[in-house]
């Protein structure tokens, strides 16, 4: 055995630092950089080139252009004609993507909990029922069902010329309380009159009374455990000081509809009386209702599969039958397990409400085709387009997890 | 028979004898148990049931007695491919069986025996098998008035059901006999027949892909067909196939990017915190973060759009087909929600698994991809399927920026003079195309998760 003269260690060449995992993740991510850097940069100039060859730069200076098109629904105060700015048609279809979404949302809502709690109900024809709409509208696509609807369903409806086609031919308008044809479903307006601020008033000092009288008397029966008819005895209040207000003030008039006859084929509604509600716009919605409606039930039957047997039991020894059970002590704890795919079966429902734009609803994204066919500036519209979905989906995302946190286990 | 205990057996009478109240067993107590529970729920399936036999009564005088079903039946080539060449139609048919084969194959070998599905394909069978025999009863009655049932049946349902019998049939007999191999096999040797049916499918991609495309138009057996031919059904498979193999792979390297690092130590706040969770790759985390939460706000429309007017001038002014366009929008889109996805499942390996991995020597990137990864898809496999049906559906979309899908081809046949009012024969039978094929897949989902791959196994 030989022994090698001691040395002291070298110091470890600079070759040794790419050993280093450290440096080694600063190298790759500086890399990552650039190469992502790289080729968005060759991508975006290409872009900007071929747009400015084809004579469409990009620019946002459009918006206060007049746009040249007309939109028929949207804000009733301010209907968009093609003297409105483009800004103010983007507006419009926001107002219409907000219209639909948040009747779709609340009608989604509704009828996926009643399709849910259907699907696990004791009786045979229910159940199999809500399974079979579940899996019907769950496994066809958006699109087809709403075509179907729109073209199959509701522009099969009766034309307004064949509905008036047996009035005198000399009566020019017809007025109606309800129209239902092709051309969109019509019903009665309440339009405010003077009295309505009085109206008003006393309907919330109404309510404010009768929510009072409410609470006292439940914390009464709670507390001595009569019966106070507290529900009753507050709706009843409420009931009668709307009667009283209504009668005394007079705060509504009605305004109906009325359908225009120019010829015996030209007939149309007149757009200032009666409350207008395009086929368009009802497709959509009920569209987005029925797909969307599916899913949640699915998510709700979950939920509700998620809470323990022994609640149940336990509701039950307590002598609270199936539905007090459902609402007071089941679904409470079942939300606590929806919200995480509810927030994401809502924020689908505002994306696909972008489909009423090949049905021909003038929503955000129909109007923003629509502003891109006439302005030839594609990239700004799109990117606005995208910001503002954008943004709506951050809404729905910060509302739900605030609605989440509230309902989550508080553990100590 | 056990002896009922409630009734006293007469004297001398064979107490095997005594049966329940008729109410209590067979159909009626079948009845009341789901059906007649209480007085409320006797009323709702009294009215539910009414309102339902209504509602059916009329789909079905409809579908048998004023449907149209021409515009399907004499266009049915049509929707299902496009306008491929007519003397290349054996490739796709070959292709077509193809993957049914694998399918049966690999419902023989990991599937359950006996489904809903396998009694639905006997149905259908068996519907297809006697319609013939239906038009050759009503042919000679038919001849004369042309508003009888029999003649409607001649002239729209059952030639419908003609056309439908021969691929249908087929495609249900290929089926079968995969299914039927499977299972022999599944007997011989499972191991070895999973591993080569897994290694089967990974080759079944480029081969389908060559198969339906071409190669360049002078290769002799397998000539160019550019993707502007390609609709109808042929179109929408093509495009969810494609879309699906491409955003997996990036979906689940979007996924490892935006999982890569730490949690804030206990008690450790604000930006020291924060920064030793953004891990050893802060600006990957960062881009995969954005790339997903940005394709997961907006809608696919606006994607597609983008990308129609986008990716012809992005790669250089290069005419990029219509068809590849809506390949990369849906990829791009579809790879964030198979991101989301993925990184659930990699969150719910313990994190253990990890550590030991690298405890025997592994460096991260084999910890990585032998341990983690391998468990972490088989939690979400479900998930998984669930989105390619998504996938499946949203292909649709593409009807809207102009592509001839099976939307889209179904609305420009229609919009022809002689099928006009057509629109709900034709989307009925859209709707019905899509229904089985997502059915079928769904059903499959819930088998898989059924059988236990969306769990870690418990140790």
């Amino acid at each position: 055995m030989t022994t090698a003269p001691a040395s002291a260690p070298s110091m470890p060449g600079p070759l040794a630092l790419l050993r280093d995992v450290r440096v080694l993740a600063v190298i790759g991510q500086i890399v990552f950089v650039l190469a992502v850097l790289i080729v968005i940069g060759v991508l975006v100039s290409n872009a900007y080139s071929g747009l400015a060859k084809a004579g469409l730069v990009p620019s946002f200076s459009f918006l206060n252009l007049e746009s040249s098109f007309q939109i028929d629904e949207g804000l009733v105060s301010s209907p968009h004609t093609s003297s409105d700015t483009f800004l103010h048609a983007f507006g419009v279809g926001l107002v219409n993507t907000l219209r639909t979404v948040i009747v779709g949302l609340i009608g989604a809502t509704l009828l996926g909990l009643f399709l849910g709690i259907g699907r696990l109900s004791n009786n045979w024809l229910l159940r199999n029922l809500s399974r079979s709409y579940i899996e019907i509208f769950q496994n066809t696509p958006l699109l087809v069902q709403l075509i179907f609807i729109y073209s199959g369903l509701f522009l099969r409806l009766p034309d307004l010329a064949d509905i008036t086609a047996n009035a005198p031919a000399d009566v020019r308008a017809l007025t109606g309380p309800f129209w239902i044809s092709n051309k969109g479903f019509a019903m009665p307006a309440l339009w405010p009159t003077g009295g309505v601020t009085a109206w008003t008033i006393a309907v919330a000092l109404g309510g404010a009374a009768a929510a009072v009288i409410y609470l006292q008397r439940r914390k009464r029966r709670i507390e001595t455990g009569q019966q106070t008819y507290a529900l009753q005895v507050a709706a009843l209040v409420l009931i009668g000081t709307l009667a009283l207000a209504t009668l005394i003030f007079g705060p509504y008039t009605i305004s109906l509809p009325t359908v225009i006859r120019r010829s015996a084929r030209i007939v149309r509604f007149d757009s200032t009386l009666g409350v207008i509600v395009s086929p368009e716009y009802v497709a959509l919605t009920l569209g987005l209702i029925l797909y969307t409606a599916a899913f949640i039930a699915e998510v709700v039957r979950a939920g509700i599969q998620s809470v323990p047997n022994g609640q149940w039991e336990a509701a039950r020894a307590l002598g609270l039958n199936g539905g007090q059970t459902l609402r007071l002590i089941v679904l409470p704890q079942a939300l606590r397990v929806m919200f995480p795919p509810l927030t994401n079966l809502y924020s689908a429902l505002l994306k696909n409400s972008a489909l009423g734009a090949y049905i021909g609803f003038s929503d955000l994204f129909g109007v923003g085709r629509t502003i891109q066919l006439q302005s030839g500036q594609s990239i700004p519209v799109t990117l606005i387009v995208m910001a503002i979905y954008l943004f709506l989906t951050l809404i729905i995302s910060y509302g739900m997890n605030l609605l989440n946190a509230r309902f989550q286990f508080r553990t100590r | 028979m056990a002896h009922d205990m409630r009734s006293a057996p007469q004297t001398g009478a064979d107490p095997d004898e005594v049966q329940r109240p008729i109410t209590d067993r067979g159909v009626l107590a079948w009845l009341r148990r789901n059906l007649f529970r209480s007085r409320v729920d006797g009323l709702i399936t009294i009215i539910v049931g009414a309102i339902l036999l209504w509602f059916l009564a009329g789909i079905l005088g409809w579908i048998i007695g004023e449907a149209r079903w021409a515009v399907v039946t004499e266009n049915l080539s049509t929707l299902m491919r496009g306008i491929y060449p007519q003397e290349q139609i054996g490739r796709v048919t070959l292709s077509v069986m193809l993957i049914v084969g694998l399918t049966g194959l690999s419902w023989g070998t990991w599937g359950r025996r006996f489904t809903q599905i396998g009694a639905v394909f006997l149905t259908v069978a068996v519907v297809l098998i006697a319609a013939p025999a239906l038009q050759a009863g009503g042919a000679s009655a038919g001849q004369g008035a042309p508003n009888t049932l029999a003649a409607y049946l001649n002239t729209q349902l059952l030639p419908l059901l003609a056309v439908l019998r021969e691929p249908v049939f087929t495609l249900i007999i290929v089926l079968a006999i995969g299914a039927a191999a499977g299972a022999l096999v599944r007997r011989v040797n499972y191991v070895l027949i999973s591993r080569t049916l897994v290694i089967i499918w990974f080759a079944a991609i480029p081969v389908v892909l060559i198969l339906i495309r071409g190669l360049n138009p002078e290769t002799p057996l397998v000539p160019l067909v550019p993707s502007n031919l390609w609709g109808g059904l042929l179109l929408t498979f093509m495009l969810a196939f494609v879309a699906s193999v491409f955003c997996f792979p990036l979906g689940v390297g979007l996924a490892l990017g935006r999982v890569s690092g730490g949690s804030a130590r206990r008690g450790e706040k604000g930006l020291r915190g924060w920064w030793r969770a953004q891990g050893n790759y802060p600006v990957i985390k960062l881009f995969c973060t954005l790339y997903i939460e940005f394709f997961r706000g907006i809608p696919l429309v606006t994607v597609l759009f983008t990308a129609n007017i986008l990716v012809g001038f992005a790669l250089g002014n290069a005419e990029i087909d219509s068809v590849v366009r809506a390949m990369i929008a849906l990829t791009l889109f579809e790879a964030a929600y198979v991101a989301e996805i993925v990184r659930g499942g990699l969150q719910a390996v313990p994190k253990g698994q990890a550590e030991a991995a690298r405890a025997l020597g592994l460096n991260p990137v084999q910890a990585t991809l032998l341990i983690t990864l391998p468990q972490a898809l088989r939690v979400v496999i479900p998930s998984l399927v669930g989105q390619f049906i998504t996938l499946f559906k949203d292909t649709s979309l593409v009807a809207i920026v102009g592509l001839l899908d099976l939307i889209g081809i179904g609305q420009s046949v229609i919009t022809r003079g002689e099928y006009a009012g057509t629109q709900r024969e034709m989307y009925t039978f859209v709707a019905l195309v899509y229904f089985v094929i997502c059915f079928v897949m769904s059903v499959a989902a819930r088998q898989l998760e059924r059988s236990g791959s969306g769990r870690i196994a418990a140790r």
